[in-house]
């Protein structure tokens, strides 16, 4: 029952997009907008920069490091109280995230297509599908990624080409927005949009070919960022930051603006379909990691024992009932801060301090 | 691998034998699918009246041969407080469920605008079913009277007929084309005003006349069909339209022209003492289509004679409608606030300039610059 499956290049790619594309159907490209307004196009252009360097920073550490992860890495750094630090963090940090997605994406299929049903029974029918797809293993979910990414990446450049029509000189201009304080200082906060680095930091030990970590980290994160950024061009095409209109879901008023000719309306059905399909992997990932994370910290032999009381969990903490305000509250304030924590100051100094360690090992060895 | 076979069939079971034979279900027979909603300030008090047109089954007189999308309509209307409780009352009057994903036009009437649109689209806004493509018309008398004249127009299928009311600014450019989703995209941004497509109701018929002009969300006034196809001009949006201008060759005699663009419309915007001088060149391109008893276009000088006729005509419009929509109305329909921003780099800079302010002092400088290039079939007589 061990499970042993190492996920291929293709997939690895995959699986990361996938995370990036959970946040683009959720409302992270309008946060952007909203607080950087028309300067969005520089202020992507800037944090893309940022997270590029960050990024090759943090994969150029890692990369010392055989088949370890961030858990295994601050292991290695502090001992087990250290690898139980920042395995607890990481469980928060995930229950945390997996909830809160649920939580919106169920209420935004509630509100579209379920309001005749109880938001409980739609909860449910992603908690089963997550916990049969963690049962079976990471092979099941890497392959359903495989297969949904491509489609999903269709479907937003599908949305961007057809919303490029509306999109003037003026959704963009002023080119530095509110103004340079805010598009260049205020708008660095944004960079936590591309909060998929935070899973390059355990992504390694996963992959088959673990020598081609580096690349396919970079392939993920130039498609990720190709996505977040037509995303964000589409979104100012519609919106302003002026507008007091802030939208649940914004990536789902853009595709109702499509229209195939007379005869292919309604496209955002299609749209919701293969949407549902990417949240129900995306939490079957985040329940994987919550597992392999618990198997690390408890030294479990079979992290699938655990699927269900981690799924019964992620239920549980879904029933928490929150209002719009409060989701919106936590994924745009407390969840920009605690990747942006995460990826800039936890993760760096763990690995730069790890490195530290080991070039001093190496140097103790060789004397 | 067996055991996981088993579980999973198990689990299959189940969710089928939950999901399947409920009787919650909502199949289309629950629905009442609309074709069109009409808005209106109810007669003798502060409520609002909610009408829907709905298709009702045309078996009992349908004739052979009629297509198979043919039907009649009903129209129901109800008053309330709000567009949700009229749809509430509409669902338990009607005993179905009412639902808009069908609906092609939405109708608010002339007095209702007047007070203001927003809230009415935040509220359908809200209503997946609602398509984008919706078609927005503001009505000059009820909108009530719109659906109705349209139920008896002849047309089978009612909702085509608001299709075609509006295909026609495709080649007269008497109105301009106003979707739910360009009145959204309107409302949510702050560098031009709203307009929409304003429909004339008299004598039972119903034609759509000119454009019906918002400061903000309140409706302030209307571009006749004449002036409308300035607005197509000015804002890039003129496919093709017929113009009558003077015959610089006979006195008492028109000649007939039609007109498209054979390049953008430029719009070039300045602050020339404390006011916004707004320059626009536009390049019409005409195609005489009659012109008189005697004619003769294989002279170049005769057709340089009626390219200036065709520039002082649409000079003289093109200002007419600017001045209206600026000195009148003081709203920016056009956006020139928006070609202006895009001037600045950030919007602090603009904020400097207090357009809203000045934007009604606009002075406009239009210079067109027609090209005639074809005289259709004949070329003297």
């Amino acid at each position: 029952m061990e499970n042993s499956y190492k996920i291929k290049n293709g997939e690895a790619i995959c699986l990361i997009i996938l995370l990036m594309i959970n946040k683009l159907i959720l409302n992270v490209p309008y946060y952007i907008v909203e607080l950087v307004g028309n300067g969005a196009i520089i202020n992507i252009l800037i944090i893309g920069i940022v997270d590029f360097i960050v990024l090759l920073i943090i994969v150029n550490l890692i990369d010392k490091f055989e088949s370890m992860d961030l858990l295994d890495i601050s292991g290695y750094l502090g001992g087990p109280i250290l690898k139980n630090i920042i395995g607890f963090f990481n469980i928060i940090f995930f229950y945390l995230v997996s909830s809160i997605t649920l939580v919106d994406f169920c209420n935004v299929l509630h509100n579209i297509y379920f309001s005749d049903f109880s938001i409980i029974y739609i909860v449910l029918f992603f908690i089963i599908g997550i916990s049969i797809a963690n049962f079976i293993g990471i092979e099941s979910i890497s392959h359903h990624a495989t297969f949904i990414v491509p489609l999903i990446i269709v479907s937003i450049f599908i949305t961007f080409f057809f919303t490029l029509k509306n999109l003037s000189i003026e959704n963009i201009t002023p080119i530095f927005g509110k103004d340079y304080y805010t598009t260049f200082v205020k708008g660095l906060s944004n960079a936590f949009s591309m909060y998929i680095i935070v899973y390059i930091y355990y992504v390694k030990p996963l992959l088959k070919n673990q020598e081609d970590f580096k690349k396919i980290s970079i392939i993920s994160y130039i498609i990720s960022y190709i996505l977040l950024a037509s995303t964000v061009i589409s979104m100012l095409s519609l919106f302003e930051s002026n507008s007091n209109n802030i939208p649940i879901n914004s990536l789902f008023l853009l595709s109702r603006q499509i229209e195939l000719g007379d005869f292919l309306k309604r496209i955002d059905s299609i749209f919701i379909l293969l949407w549902i399909s990417a949240s129900f992997s995306y939490l079957s990932l985040i329940i994987f990691a919550i597992n392999r994370t618990i198997k690390k910290l408890f030294n479990i032999s079979n992290e699938k024992m655990i699927t269900f009381s981690s799924c019964s969990t992620l239920f549980g903490l879904s029933l928490i009932p929150l209002n719009v305000s409060q989701i919106q509250f936590i994924e745009n304030t407390i969840y920009r801060y605690i990747v942006l924590a995460f990826i800039f100051i936890i993760g760096i100094v763990l690995l730069i301090l790890a490195n530290m360690k080991r070039r001093r090992l190496l140097n103790e060895k060789k004397i | 691998m067996k055991k996981k076979f088993r579980l999973l069939t198990v689990i299959l079971i189940i969710i089928i034998s939950i999901i399947s034979g409920n009787t919650n279900v909502n199949g289309i027979d629950k629905y009442y699918f609309v074709i069109a909603i009409a808005l209106d300030k109810s007669d003798d008090n502060n409520l609002l009246k909610l009408s829907v047109q709905i298709p009702s089954n045309s078996s009992n007189n349908s004739k052979e041969g009629d297509s198979s999308q043919s039907s009649n309509s009903k129209i129901y209307s109800v008053e309330g407080r709000s567009i949700n409780e009229c749809i509430t009352i509409l669902n338990n009057y009607l005993s179905k469920k009412i639902n808009l994903s069908h609906c092609s036009a939405l109708v608010i009437s002339e007095e209702l605008s007047k007070e203001g649109i927003r809230s009415y689209f935040n509220t359908f806004n809200n209503n997946s079913e609602l398509r984008h493509s919706c078609q927005i018309l503001i009505s000059s008398e009820k909108a009530l009277t719109v659906l109705e004249n349209v139920s008896t127009s002849g047309e089978v299928f009612s909702s085509r007929l608001y299709d075609y009311l509006t295909t026609s600014v495709n080649y007269t450019a008497y109105t301009e084309k106003s979707t739910f989703g360009t009145i959204f995209k309107s409302l949510n941004n702050n560098y031009n005003d709203l307009s929409a497509i304003y429909t004339l109701v008299s004598d039972n018929i119903v034609q759509t006349s000119g454009i019906a002009v918002f400061k903000n969300d309140k409706m302030v006034g209307v571009i006749d069909a004449n002036n409308s196809m300035s607005n197509s001009i000015v804002s890039n949006t003129l496919n093709t339209c017929v113009i009558t201008i003077n015959n610089p060759f006979e006195e008492q005699s028109k000649v007939d022209l039609n007109i498209s663009l054979y390049k953008k419309t430029k719009i070039d915007i300045d602050i020339l003492h404390g006011k916004p001088l707004i320059k626009i060149d536009v390049f019409p391109e005409g195609t005489i289509l009659s012109s008189g008893q005697s004619f003769d276009f294989t002279d170049n000088n005769n057709i340089k004679k009626v390219q200036d006729s065709v520039n002082l005509y649409l000079t003289n419009n093109i200002k007419e409608y600017l001045y209206k929509i600026t000195k009148e109305y003081n709203s920016d329909i056009v956006g020139f606030k928006g070609i202006y921003k895009s001037k600045f780099l950030t919007e602090k800079d603009f904020e400097h300039v207090h357009w809203d302010e000045i934007f009604q002092d606009s002075v406009y400088e239009v210079s067109v610059n027609t090209l005639i290039t074809s005289s259709q079939l004949f070329n003297k007589e």
